[in-house]
């Protein structure tokens, strides 16, 4: 058996502690917060989020930021919309969707790795493009389409895979139900972390993350990695601009404005840091989680959403100052440790 | 032989800093001639180039705003909601039917836009949290208190003395009508021109955007420049929101929700550079124009405005592209850009 390794406080991800702060403070103080049904609910709204924000995580691990996610998604719904309205089959309106998504990533690796264009520029350009495209194609009007045979099954989707009712019988806090949007959105998540942990997606990111001459001379094809995460980001955000889709059974041409931001929002709360080289797809899952408790908390409150809106804010700040103040915590004690060693060297007593 | 070496280095780097003019020019150029030939609208009229100047007037003045904190290597995100938060909390004071000195209202919102850039700068510095995040942060925190403090009040009728400052007359030959916000605009890039060209403090925020370790090392307080950008850049997103509600006569809290677009794309075209310590203030007033420019020409030409931002969005990239090719070439490296320069760094030293 592997033998553990030293515990360290910053080898967690960063968001954990808000995380948990989160759900205990609110499981506690709010009547229905830890209610089976307020739980599905969470995941189903928190899906499309967790999507995006973990291919932002790798974006951001290889030390470049994607704030084309809102316009992807946006693109891709109505791109699939639009061969939905034609009258195409399902399976071809979500692979149009997926295409494009990730041709519009392959962009931004281009635009990013070939041209030399800073990241946050070329994606904030292509956020532009994209967000176009859409109202272009959809007229800047919400795409509809008839139901028929060939595309019933994006109407299948947006139901429930499993729900059962526990407890009495009419009490809607009781209902525990899971849908395919937030099966498909695990799928995604146990699909993403087994290949960061397992495959060489995970040590290559860290690599390019720190320094992407080093990892170029090291022997990993950079170029190729680096237009290979933001077109991963990209299918991811189309993904999400699918399951959009599926949960409104319509698509509003504008509906992945913002969403880009929450997505580095829930990355960085995660302990992804802007710089590259670190942080993780898990705690990405985790950030996001806590941005939707919040909503959800406030909103079974019955708190407006501006509160929640300066709730999220000052999360978000909160969350970065624990992070400050456990790196500087394990930067104290790894010193006081190094001068304790030195002392004793000193003193003579070397083992 | 060599002077003449001199004098032509001298001059490439000057073209080089003229780039965005040129970029310009090609725009005007462009729309003269397509609304020639579709729509036989007459784009250089002196009547239209007015409309131009007085409509990039304020998104130059927001640009510079965002321009401020980008020298330092920053950026600001939260410019709009620090125009809505300051409009919203001095609203009494800016309507017309208020008693008190039509001064004191501006005056609040530029100490309030201060005070936030203060929060920012001290969020970035002693936090090290990075400015992006941060004013994201900030930019909730306080456009949601804008609409908690607001609720449904939206104060109108403001008072005529800011209404001018925003959309008054002041020169008018034949058709070409330059207004106060010109003016405005104007004065504002002067005085932070001079500030940062032919201050010590000015040479000392280059240096510190360029390079903030050796900017320690040589004894500058890398953190008091980077604070004191931010507060620079807060007061004036109070300062672009008394321009704005002069604008559009009215202080909402949802007032201009896509600022901080605009404010980055005005930058970015204007030349500067994210990494920090380049670009110029009197670049900004170039990039407005262009955006400007951009835009009434498609709409003359009766293009859908859905193609305005697929433009603007291919414009940022590509001009982003060349800028960076012409640091590059400024600076004389022959291999790799200014973007790149964290890894340039590392191959240099």
């Amino acid at each position: 058996m592997k033998k553990s390794r030293h515990f360290k406080l910053s080898s967690l991800p960063n968001s954990i502690y808000i995380f948990v702060i989160v759900f205990v403070v609110f499981g506690i103080g709010i009547d229905k917060f830890w209610s089976p049904a307020n739980l599905s609910t969470l995941l189903l709204q928190a899906s499309v989020l967790l999507t995006v924000a973990m291919g932002m995580a790798v974006v951001i691990m290889t030390g470049g930021i994607d704030l084309s996610i809102g316009g992807i998604i946006s693109l891709s719904a109505v791109v699939a919309g639009t061969i939905l309205k034609l009258g195409g089959h399902w399976i071809l309106a979500i692979l149009g969707a997926l295409v494009i998504g990730t041709a519009v990533g392959f962009l931004n690796g281009i635009i990013v790795q070939k041209m030399k264009v800073d990241s946050l520029i070329a994606t904030f350009g292509m956020a532009y493009i994209a967000q176009s495209m859409a109202n272009v194609i959809s007229a800047k009007r919400t795409v509809n389409w008839e139901v028929l045979p060939q595309n019933a099954m994006i109407k299948t989707l947006s139901g429930d895979i499993y729900s059962k009712q526990l407890g009495q019988y009419g009490q809607a806090a009781d209902v525990i139900s899971i849908s395919y949007i937030a099966l498909i959105c695990v799928v995604v998540m146990i699909v993403m972390n087994i290949a960061f942990k397992k495959t060489r997606l995970g040590p290559y990111v860290y690599a390019i993350g720190a320094n992407q001459e080093t990892a170029r001379l090291a022997g990993i094809k950079t170029n190729t990695w680096r237009i290979g995460v933001f077109m991963l980001s990209g299918f991811l955000g189309s993904i999400a601009g699918t399951m959009l889709l599926i949960r409104a059974q319509s698509v509003q041409p504008t509906l992945g404005t913002g969403m880009e931001f929450y997505a580095v929002v829930a990355a960085v709360l995660g302990g992804n840091a802007l710089e590259g080289g670190k942080g993780s797809v898990v705690g990405a899952i985790l950030g996001a989680f806590v941005l939707y408790s919040i909503r959800s908390a406030l909103m079974l409150e019955g708190i407006s959403t501006f509160w929640v809106m300066v709730t999220i804010g000052g999360v978000l700040i909160a969350g970065m100052v624990i992070n400050s103040l456990v790196y500087f915590y394990e930067r104290k004690t790894l010193l006081k440790a190094k001068l304790r060693a030195t002392e004793s060297i000193e003193k003579g007593d070397v083992r | 032989m060599v002077k003449k070496s001199i004098i032509l280095a001298k001059l490439k780097t000057s073209v080089y800093d003229l780039s965005t003019v040129f970029i310009l020019l090609a725009v005007i150029a462009f729309f003269a001639v397509a609304n020639k030939i579709f729509t036989g609208y007459n784009y250089v009229s002196s009547s239209n180039l007015a409309t131009i100047i007085n409509q990039a007037s304020f998104l130059a003045v927001l640009g510079v705003a965002q321009m401020l904190v980008i020298l330092v290597g920053g950026i600001n995100l939260s410019i709009g909601s620090v125009m809505a938060f300051s409009a919203i909390l001095c609203g009494p004071l800016l309507v017309e039917s208020s008693n008190l000195m039509p001064a004191l209202g501006p005056l609040g919102m530029v100490l309030i836009g201060a005070v936030i850039g203060l929060l920012n700068g001290a969020l970035v510095t002693t936090l090290k949290i990075p400015s992006f995040i941060a004013t994201f942060g900030t930019m909730y925190i306080f456009r949601g208190a804008a609409w908690i403090i607001a609720g449904n009040t939206v104060y109108f009728r403001i008072s005529p003395a800011i209404r001018f400052l925003a959309q008054g007359q002041i020169l008018s030959i034949g058709d070409f009508t330059i207004g106060m916000s010109v003016v405005v605009c104007i004065a504002v890039i002067v005085l932070l021109t001079l500030l940062l060209r032919k201050t010590t403090f000015g040479h000392n925020v280059y240096f510190t955007g360029s390079n903030p370790i050796a900017a320690k090392f040589s004894g500058i307080s890398v953190n008091r420049m980077i604070i004191t950008m931010f507060v620079l850049s807060g007061a004036l997103s109070g300062f672009s929101g008394v321009l704005y509600t002069g604008k559009v006569n009215a202080s909402d809290a949802s007032m201009y929700m896509e600022s901080h677009f605009d404010a980055v794309s005005v930058a970015l075209i204007s030349g500067a550079s994210l990494m920090g310590g380049y670009g110029n203030i009197w670049g900004c007033a170039i990039g407005a124009l262009i955006i400007t420019a951009i835009k009434n020409g498609m709409n003359t030409l009766q293009v859908p405005s859905e193609y305005q931002t697929l433009v603007l969005g291919a414009l940022i990239i590509l001009s982003v592209f060349f800028n960076d090719k012409l640091i590059g070439k400024k600076m004389g490296v022959t291999s790799g850009t200014a973007s790149d320069s964290k890894d340039a760094n590392i191959v240099a030293t």
